[in-house]
């Protein structure tokens, strides 16, 4: 089975939480956050190793203008990117570069493009703080900590 | 230099409990004993309690202990965080990390950075890191009618309600001051005491002569806004999605840039209670 044909859904270090409409994945490796709209979760979803692009591109056509499959390696392009996939894939947009695949695409495209957002969180909740700090010159405009001038070992303003 | 090594001196100790979190302080001296109890006191709004050290498994405990040159020495769970030396600076900064410890450990509670007021019931939650302004946008909507909740943390329970947290506002009368400890009713508003479902999540900052024009967020994507501004949310991230999902979900969310905070907060309250009555 060729695996690029076959993408398959990272779950490990995955937190998922489904609202209405997008999906949400807090991935604990990286300590990031993704929102996946719907259509980027639909293709998330079918990434089960046993389904092919073509497929899953047949299964979220289903009842509409058929849908190419160029949306869905534009979709497993960003799993990619966001490491939301088990092993990365090599897409297949046949030498075009994503914004030309996008803009032909997003002309004729029945359905939402794909789209991923990400943020990520602070590491430590210190990080918070208008104390944290990683050099001594982060202290120097940190008003209200025990020290303008030291970081310590801890990663805090102070002596 | 740890407390095992003095000898000879009575050591007070204490449990500390807030928002489940339990916090062992210990401290060689007395007066900075009662100092540092007032202060977490005051970082959790009250919403502390202290015990006898009996029978705990925290591991969290914050040591003072005072060297021969009568230098406080002030560890954090065994890692010392340095030496205190100018007592305001301290005060301030204590106050923070009891608030930033407790709320990271807290586990049936979220905390988010934001501020929040009440309007008819319905928590108005406006998420945003320190010196971004919304201390200032905070008052001016109590001077215009609504009730104060926080200016620092929207504390969600397991069921998605909004606890005030309505510690004094921080307001800061220029950028490079330290805050300084503001009654809401200097501003004509009262606290609201009792926790509300959200009404209205609010994504906003200051921007020059900036127009409110509020766009829709999507649940998804507001949660995702939000989560630089959580704290916990590594730490426990299953139940703070759950949380923030339940809360969020209850809510009309918008974004939009905004100028002055006066002029603001009637036009933010005014979409507010348009979008209750059609039902938004």
């Amino acid at each position: 089975m060729n695996n690029s044909q076959y993408p398959l859904a990272r779950t490990n270090g995955l937190v998922v939480q489904e609202v209405p409409n997008e999906v949400l994945v807090f991935d604990m490796e990286t300590n990031e956050a993704h929102c996946l709209n719907e259509t980027a979760a639909m293709v998330w979803k079918y990434c089960d190793g046993k389904t092919s692009v073509p497929q899953i591109a047949e299964i979220l056509g289903e009842g509409k203008d058929s849908v190419s499959d160029d949306l869905i390696w534009l979709a497993i392009d960003q799993l990619n990117e966001h490491k939301l996939l088990e092993k990365e894939v090599e897409t297949k947009f046949a030498g075009q570069s994503r914004r030309e695949v996008l803009r032909k695409i997003g002309l004729a495209s029945m359905i939402a493009l794909p789209i991923i957002a990400s943020m990520a969180a602070p590491r430590s909740a210190l990080a918070a703080t208008s104390c944290a700090c990683v050099s001594p010159g982060a202290c120097a405009t940190q008003t209200g900590c025990p020290s303008l001038v030291n970081c310590n070992p801890s990663g805090v303003c102070a002596p | 230099m740890s407390l095992g090594e003095i000898v000879g001196r009575p050591i007070h100790r204490t449990l500390m409990r807030a928002y489940g979190v339990d916090v062992v302080i210990e401290a060689d001296d007395e007066m900075f004993f009662e100092r540092v109890i007032n202060i977490a006191r005051q970082a959790l709004v009250q919403r502390v309690q202290f015990e006898p050290v009996r029978h705990t498994t925290t591991t969290s405990k914050y040591t003072f202990v005072t060297d021969e040159h009568g230098v406080v020495h002030f560890d954090l769970g065994g890692v010392s965080v340095g030496t205190i030396d100018n007592d305001a600076a301290f005060d301030h900064f204590f106050n923070g990390v009891v608030r930033v410890h407790v709320a990271s450990l807290a586990k049936s509670w979220v905390f988010i950075h934001a501020g929040v007021v009440e309007r008819n019931g319905r928590a108005i939650i406006i998420p945003g890191h320190s010196r971004k302004g919304k201390t200032t946008l905070v008052g001016e909507l109590i001077r215009c009618g609504a009730g104060y909740m926080s200016d620092e943390y929207a504390v969600l329970d397991s069921d998605g309600f909004v606890h005030p947290f309505d510690r004094d506002l921080a307001v800061r009368i220029t950028a490079d001051q330290q805050p300084s400890p503001t009654d809401p009713a200097s501003f004509g508003g009262k606290r609201a005491t009792k926790p509300i479902p959200a009404g209205m999540v609010l994504f906003t900052g200051f921007v020059e002569n900036a127009r409110w024009n509020p766009q829709t967020v999507s649940l998804g994507n507001a949660i995702l806004d939000s989560v630089p501004e959580v704290i916990p949310i590594s730490f426990n991230t299953e139940f703070v999605l759950k949380v923030l999902n339940t809360t969020f979900n209850r809510a009309i969310i918008v974004r939009s840039d905004r100028g002055e905070a006066r002029l603001t907060a009637p036009r933010i309250l005014e979409f507010f209670d348009e979008s209750i009555m059609s039902g938004g």
